[in-house]
């Protein structure tokens, strides 16, 4: 038998070696995820932040329900359009809502007005490392210059960010395409055109109205010349029209604010809207170059640079830390 | 064996190999574990909204108002392109969907896919797919069977049909001649088969003209033939008036409608009748109704003065009345199914009769009143009944097929 003692013995070295390195190799271990889960956790609550806040955004009308016309009450912001008995309607966003917000955002507001910012930025788990866009999600377009703090003196700093939660819901824009009538085009003679909308009930003063010319041609597009006659027919000879592009310039207004054919204008016989079957004519003339030609409408007293929204978009939300 | 005598390491022991082995998986365990649920749980949710946010967007834009519509015109062509268009704009390219329209076990339309074609390779892609989210809506779907119904149209009826048509998509074969009238009725007796009327309704909204004249006076009395062959019979405004001659054939029609037969029937017209009352809506008829509704007449077009068989039959009243006249007037009458009539027995269809010119009033080209109430009686008088059904919208992520 051996009786010498054996405290430093290679075996013993070999665990001791072994056992340390197992311990550190688990200590390290169990640091990194517990950093992942730290990492996980932080983008985990951004994520829900930015959920929720384009949850409350599209889904709701905000407090106070009218805060865009008294943004100094602002508790929070939401964007939806308001239904006609004064409840959200949601996935519908009132885009002139997202516009007072963007005034809201501007420098000149958001720094001094620390009230409005911390509403605002109560949305966002009172961070002011957001931005909101309006976008065609087919072509990724933006189709409102983009919401975020300052947006008027600084980038708003997501493309610098190496962590950027998005988060996408999908809107009507209340914009809506009563009808539509494609590449009209002046081929033998100038073609008339009849296209009919309607107007629902209870809409004649709740919506605006509008006839909206595209033209396929390069800038300047005056061509072809398009004659439009509303809710009458054509006198012969294709004259006294209720609008002439040129001289008057798309998107013509038919109805604006509760007024039939508001701009002035000397119409020759102007027939107003009515709730129902509506109609217009149109007849194409002059080069050979096609026209789109559509009837919109837009809640009432919207600006009128709305009309070329399309009637569905994305609004993103970005957040980031 | 001892440890004393054991004088080996046992640094490298299998049961130390064990321990390690079983620490290893259960830190890698951890780490995993800890990685992929919350990545996986925010895709789910994005999915899920992408899907609630689709419905809801077609809802609001009155897309979905436009397919259900293509459907119930019997274009489901159209209502598949549109939709397909409409869900490709509004999702992401990376969003794949599949819309499906009616109760899933027996759909109306689920061929809706981001491409047109290839059916069977995108239900294969959706079958595959692990990870799908859906959104349904419930709405109102039109009967899955078409409505056939023959039609008798004069003075100004046109548009009322018209109307009912574009409502409704009901198949209507309009007349305006007695003997193609006839012809048409005679075709829907000999053509009958048990449970499967040839046209499912008759509908004479405001028949102006004797309907039959001269050597055709018996031939009244095929309606109620046609009705004994499981047709319903819907008469309006004043098609009565003008077909009151005989006891043993016109008279049989009025029976077969609820009314005791007079030929010295009493018209009637002006205020303060204008507004008809709802006065029992437990009927087929006035079931979207509430007791008490109103439904707004234009009192310049006329009523007739009935003695319904059954008061019971009676579904909604003029309560005021013009002076002299016995209050209240019968507004519309509802013989029910499975009367015994008592020339020719059992009449399997009820039958509805309007005391009052609702076709004229709903598009009275200067006051048009109660056009939409009038449109929605006479459908439901006709057995046009909509349905509730799902719509359902999966969606995934992937290629496109």
């Amino acid at each position: 038998m051996n009786d010498r003692g054996q405290v430093f013995t290679l075996e013993m070295f070999f665990a001791l070696t072994l056992t340390a390195l197992l311990v550190s190799c688990s200590g390290l271990a169990l640091e990194q995820v517990r950093r992942q889960m730290d990492d996980y956790l932080l983008r985990y609550s951004l994520e829900q932040t930015a959920i929720k806040a384009a949850d409350v955004l599209v889904r709701t009308n905000g407090t106070p329900a009218d805060w865009w016309t008294r943004p100094t009450y602002l508790e929070t912001v939401g964007l939806s359009q308001n239904g006609s008995d004064g409840a959200p309607i949601p996935n519908c966003l009132s885009v002139v809502k997202l516009e007072n917000l963007r005034q809201l955002c501007q420098a000149n507001t958001w720094e001094r007005q620390p009230n409005i910012s911390r509403a605002i930025m109560g949305l966002f788990d009172n961070s002011e490392k957001f931005e909101i866009l309006l976008i065609d999600e087919n072509t990724g377009e933006n189709l409102w210059p983009p919401v975020y703090p300052c947006w008027d003196i600084r980038p708003s700093g997501a493309d610098n960010s190496l962590e950027v939660i998005i988060v996408k819901r999908l809107i009507a824009t209340d914009v809506r395409k009563e009808n539509i009538i494609e590449n009209l085009v002046h081929l033998s003679k100038p073609p008339y055109y009849l296209v009919y909308f309607n107007v629902d009930p209870g809409e004649l003063n709740t919506r605006d109205w509008y006839v909206v010319l595209t033209r396929h041609l390069p800038p300047p597009p005056v061509q072809p010349e398009v004659r439009i006659w509303v809710n009458r027919n054509p006198p012969d000879g294709g004259g006294d029209w209720d609008f002439k592009s040129l001289p008057d310039v798309s998107p013509f207004r038919i109805r604006y604010d509760g007024i039939d054919y508001p701009d002035g204008s000397d119409y020759a016989f102007p027939v107003p809207l009515r709730e129902g079957q509506n109609f217009i004519w149109i007849r194409v003339s002059g080069k050979y170059a096609p026209v789109d030609v559509s009837i919109i409408s837009l809640p009432r007293k919207s600006p009128t640079k709305l009309v070329e929204l399309p009637p569905t978009a994305t609004l993103v939300v970005k957040l980031w830390r | 064996m001892s440890l004393i005598k054991d004088k080996k390491g046992f640094v490298f022991s299998l049961d130390a190999t064990l321990a390690i082995a079983v620490l290893l998986l259960a830190m890698v365990g951890v780490a995993s574990f800890a990685e992929k649920p919350i990545y996986q749980q925010q895709g789910y949710l994005r999915l899920e909204r992408y899907a609630n946010d689709a419905l809801e967007v077609l809802r609001i834009t009155g897309t979905m108002d436009a397919i259900v519509n293509y459907l119930r015109q019997g274009y489901p062509e159209n209502a598949e392109n549109l939709a397909e268009i409409e869900l490709r704009k509004i999702l992401p390219r990376e969003i794949q969907f599949r819309l499906v329209i009616g109760d899933e076990n027996n759909p109306r339309l689920d061929n809706i896919f981001p491409t047109p074609g290839r059916h069977a390779e995108w239900i294969a892609a959706f079958q595959r797919e692990k990870e799908t989210a859906k959104a349904i809506l419930v709405t109102t779907l039109p009967p899955r069977e078409r409505l056939k119904v023959l039609a008798w149209v004069d003075n100004n009826d046109e548009e009322f049909i018209n109307q009912l048509i574009i409502a409704t998509g009901i198949n209507i074969k309009i007349v305006n001649e007695v003997a193609t009238f006839w012809n048409e009725v005679d075709t829907a007796i000999v053509n009958w088969q048990p449970g499967h009327p040839y046209y499912d309704a008759v509908f004479i909204p405001d028949a102006e003209v004797d309907l039959a004249p001269g050597a055709l006076a018996t031939k009244i009395s095929d309606l109620v033939i046609y009705q004994k062959h499981d047709g319903r019979v819907v008469v309006g405004g004043s098609t009565l008036y003008y077909n009151l001659q005989l006891a043993y054939a016109d008279g049989y029609l009025w029976e077969s409608l609820g009314v005791l037969w007079d030929p010295s029937l009493k018209e009637i017209s002006g205020p303060p009748m204008d507004n008809l009352q709802i006065t029992n809506s437990d009927s087929f008829v006035t079931m979207p109704y509430r007791n008490g509704d109103i439904i707004e007449y234009n009192s310049s077009y006329s009523q007739y003065i009935y003695t319904p068989l059954d008061p019971s039959w009676v579904f909604a009243k003029w309560e005021d009345v013009p002076e002299g006249i016995t209050a209240p007037l019968c507004g519309i009458i509802v013989r029910p199914a499975g009367y015994n009539h008592s020339w020719i027995g059992p009449l399997p269809q009820p039958a509805v009769l309007f005391n009052m010119r609702f076709a004229q009033s709903a598009t009275d080209a200067e006051n048009p009143m109660g056009t939409a109430d009038w449109i929605t009686l006479t459908k439901r008088a006709l057995g046009y009944e909509e349905v509730l059904e799902e719509i359902s919208l999966y969606v995934w992520r992937g290629p496109p097929v």
